[in-house]
This record gives C-alpha cells, structure tokens and sequence, in this order.
C-alpha cells in the first residue's frame, strides 16, 4: 500500500467539498476537525466537520439543509487511491454556531450520513415476499431499480449474504432500512445454518448484511501491538501497526452476561393454532458456533448449589409465538396455502440470542495511526503486553483476535490523524493456565 | 419482542378482505390499517396472513358472523413484528350498501 511513509500519521484530504445548487465549496482549509464513523449497529455511515468560517459561507452559501459533502482522503505516503475513503454524503444538520475572535470568525459543526440513511427515513415499504428466502428480500429492499424501488443502491455498493430458509413474510408499513433490520432477527445464514447472527450495516466499502461468524471466518486484516513509547530503535512500520493508546471497556461483566444470554438461555414457543408449545434450552456447548479465539470464556465453576454458568436457562427466558411444525399436520397438508412457512422461532431465537450477546463478552477501546482502510466487521489481532517488562508474553485475557464493532477515523490537527476502535471479543486467545491456590473450592482448570 | 405479554399490546384495526379460511376454522385475512398497504399490487388479498379469532366463552361457536368488509379489532402475538394477528372482535356499523344509498 505504501511507498513511503514520512510519519505514522500523515493524512491528504483530496476532496472535501459541500455540494449544494451551483453553490460548492472547497473546505479543506476551513476543517478544523473532521469524524468519520462506522458502527457494525447502525444503518449507516455518519460524521462530522468543525469549520472555522471567517468569510460567513453559512449564509453565502445558503446552507438549508439540502446540501452534499463530497470526501475523499487517505494517507499521504500512498499511491494506492483505493485505499482512501472516497464517498458523497447528506449533510443533514448543522450544530451551534459560535462568534469567535470579536465576530471576525464563526466555529460551527456540520453533520453528515449516508444518502441512503435519509432516503430511508423519507420512505416506508410494505411487502408480501411468498417463499422467498431472507437475502433475496434484503437484496430487493436495497437495489429494486423499479419506480416503486426505495432505495435503489447500486449492486455494486451492496454486499449480502446467502441465508438458509423460505419464507412468508407481509412487512409492516416500515422504513426500508428498519426493514432490514427486522428482517435480520429471523435470518440465519446458509453456511452456519445453526446461528442466526446476521447484521445489517455501512462501512467505507458500502452495505452489507452479514453474519457474524462470516465475519469471524475473515482472516486477520491487520496486528497491532502495544509497545513503549519514544524507543529508538521502533521502525515506523511498527509504529503504524502500533497501539497508541488502550482502555479494557468491558473486561466481563457475569451479571451483565446472564442476563443477556451470554451462558444460556430458554425460549418457550406457544402455536395457538395446533395448540402446542414448546420449550428449547440453549448454552454455549450446545450452541455449534464459531468463536473468534481458542477458549470458550465458560468457567467450569459451579456456584454454591452445584450449577454452572451454562446450566442458569432460565437467566434468559424469552417467550415468543410460533408456527414450528405446522407443515407437518396431515390436515394442514391437505389444505394447500392453509399455513404461512415456518419462522423457526426455536433456532433463531435462541441462537441469536447468544451470538450476538456472546460478540460483547469482552469490549476494547483503543487508539491506532490513521489508517483509511481499517474497517467495521473485520478482524484485528492485538498484542497487548503484560504488566511484567521482563515477560515477553502476550496478556492472555485481553490479547487476540477482536471484531471491529465501531470505529472513527479523527483528523484533528495538521499532523494527527488516528482511529479510535472499539472491538470485542467472544473467547480467550490462550488455554488459560490451571490456577490451584490450593483450595479446591476455587481451584479451576479452564484448559 | 422478548416475552410475549410483558412487551407490550399491540392492536389493531382492520377490514375483512377474505373468510375462506381452508382450515374452515374461521380465520380471516385481514388487511391492517398502517400496518398493511391498501396498494393490491404490493399486497394482494391472498398474501395477506391469516389471524385466528379469540372466542367468547359463553358456548357460541360464531365464528362466521363476520363478513368481508367489516372493520374489526385485534392484536398481534408477535407484537410489532406483525406476522401473527389476531381478530378479538369487529365494529358495529353501516354496511357499504347502505353508505350508497
């Protein structure tokens, strides 16, 4: 990617422009700080830009709200322009504007997202979909060029992952985007047909629906240790790959975690049509997914009246309707278009219940160079050292591979541009180690 | 929707739009007021999804005392999810015909 690199974190801004009617603006050099987001949870890429204005572009401009930002920036050692963040967004509001320096300037915020995100929120979609499967209808919402089409992203711009079942679904007078979303809590992919984990999100490279184990399976897009500051003999190849700052947002949190679901859970199904219900327990050692590490974060401890973490079911009990085996009723067999197909509530309920709540057991924020390419829904590998200098070792519970969940690339000043990440992690990197303290109560083997 | 009853109720109101129901078991296909578009291309009747009727305990059996056209009122056991409506009654008021004259 780079052909020489003058400082870890260099950046060019290219373009950064405000498009409105015949009325652009070149800001780069009104930018006093730039943010550009991406969260694996949200629908779409935001961010903002703080402008020192001395020449009153809010008003000559008129900005009222129609306006587009046009960006494109990356590193100002590469000759690859693939590798900047390249884009045309809505500028959909401007924050507080302040007088600065006895009214000769004004400091204000604009806010930007996705073209998409604001056609989203103009629109609402209602749709029957008869025996179609979950990524089909994703696809159709995104990219359906017809006039009734809401969106009508450019293939290209989308990326969907095949899911496994055919299904009857009406949507509810929704947006589109909200659609999606709604669509994905049903959904479970084709290549891990046991997990249902699928996420709908943005990032520099354009939308994507998803599952997280599909995520997991990526290999690993870049390393990054956390080294001593100010050495001599750092080349700056190791300073790009460098941690410039961490912070363990979320080491665990058990109290957390059984409520979510983390170690197990219980779904109870009712069909009021076969007047049936149904009851389906759920743990990690049942649950067939992948998981980012070697270890599974379980303790084989048991509390004092002799239950494991993965045997508390009943932490998580959810209750939902279901049309489980329906088609299978002679009598329903018999009378053709009688039932709607079946929403396999057992598996999705309860498997995405513990994938996505799993992907939060542990949480990282840190700090690395700028680097455009850096991305939600990949994986990084971070080596972070252990409090003793003299061992060389990785810190067994915080190191290893993580998911990037959230990142904003900040362009603050002439010569600072980095990345703030939050990751998470599902699992340990090391087999830990047997700890006997030498009381059995406590004694706790988790290779 | 976590836990069926403890998310919330979410009704409805609605028009017959069918009462063939094959399972002869008294369901309706239901067409949902904001909840379901009046556009028949983007919905046709026959896609709509079935909802069961909640039955008065006092030994009636009277499930084919509602017509296409009536308004009724139900829920969703799926809450806003919306997939699963059920019928708990319908309006009283003047048929079409009557409206035209």
């Amino acid at each position: 990617m780079t052909t020489q690199i003058y400082y870890p974190q260099d950046y060019r801004i290219n373009y950064l422009t405000l498009i409105g009617n015949n009325r652009n603006l070149d800001m780069t050099n009104l930018v006093v700080e730039f943010s550009y987001f991406e969260d694996l949870f949200a629908f779409s890429v935001t961010g903002y830009v703080i402008l020192r204005d001395s020449a009153g572009y809010t008003e000559l401009k008129q900005m009222v709200g129609d306006e587009y930002l046009e960006i494109d920036f990356g590193k100002t050692s590469s000759d690859d322009n693939n590798s900047n963040i390249v884009g045309k967004y809505r500028i959909y509001k401007i924050d507080t504007i302040k007088p600065v320096g006895n009214i000769t300037s004004e400091i204000y915020k604009l806010y930007f997202c996705s073209e998409e995100l604001v056609l989203s929120e103009q629109n609402k979609i209602c749709k029957s979909f008869k025996g179609k499967k979950i990524s089909d209808m994703v696809k159709f919402i995104l990219t359906d060029r017809s006039t009734s089409g809401k969106l009508q992203i450019q293939s290209s711009k989308v990326t969907i992952e095949d899911t496994t079942g055919l299904y009857d679904f009406v949507i509810p007078i929704m947006k589109p985007f909200e659609a999606i979303s709604w669509l994905s809590t049903y959904a479970r992919p084709s290549a891990f047909p046991e997990s249902a984990d699928m996420l709908f999100y943005q990032n520099r490279d354009g939308f994507f629906f998803k599952s997280l184990q599909s995520m997991y399976g990526t290999k690993v897009f870049a390393k990054y240790n956390y080294i001593p500051k100010n050495l001599p003999d750092t080349t700056i190849e190791e300073k790009i790959f460098s941690i410039l700052d961490y912070e363990i947002v979320k080491p665990y949190d058990v109290i957390s975690n059984i409520n979510t679901g983390v170690y197990a859970n219980k779904v109870i199904t009712v069909d009021t049509l076969t007047r049936r219900y149904y009851t389906k327990n759920m743990n990690n050692a049942i649950s067939q997914r992948k998981k980012l590490n070697v270890s599974d974060v379980l303790s084989p401890m048991s509390n004092r009246l002799g239950i494991s973490q993965d045997q508390s079911y009943d932490a998580c009990l959810k209750m939902y309707v279901t049309n489980s085996n329906q088609v299978d009723f002679e009598y329903f067999k018999q009378r053709q278009g009688s039932i709607e197909k079946d929403i396999f509530a057992e598996k999705y309920v309860t498997n995405r219940t513990i994938d996505i709540s799993s992907l939060d057991h542990t949480r990282i924020k840190f700090v690395v160079p700028g680097n455009p390419t850096l991305k939600v829904g990949t994986v990084v590998e971070l080596n972070i050292p252990k409090l003793n200098p003299t061992d060389k070792t990785n810190n067994a519970l915080y190191s290893g591979k993580y998911l990037i969940t959230a990142i904003r690339h900040l362009i603050e000043s002439p010569t600072v541009y980095k990345c703030i990440v939050e990751a998470s992690k599902d699992s340990y990197d090391t087999r830990l180690a047997t700890i006997n303290t030498g009381d059995p109560s406590i004694a706790r083997n988790l290779s | 929707m976590s836990f069926m009853g403890k998310d919330g109720f979410v009704w409805w109101l609605g028009v017959i739009e069918d009462r063939n129901d094959p399972t002869g078991m008294g369901r309706y296909k239901i067409r949902i007021f904001g909840w379901h578009t009046d556009n028949l291309q983007e919905l046709p009747t026959e896609d709509l999804p079935w909802a069961q009727t909640v039955l008065s305990l006092n030994g009636s059996i009277g499930w084919s005392n509602a017509l296409e056209g009536d308004y009724v009122m139900g829920f969703f056991l799926d809450g806003s999810s919306g997939q699963f409506p059920v019928v708990l009654g319908k309006f009283s008021g003047l048929d079409n015909s009557e409206i035209k004259a």
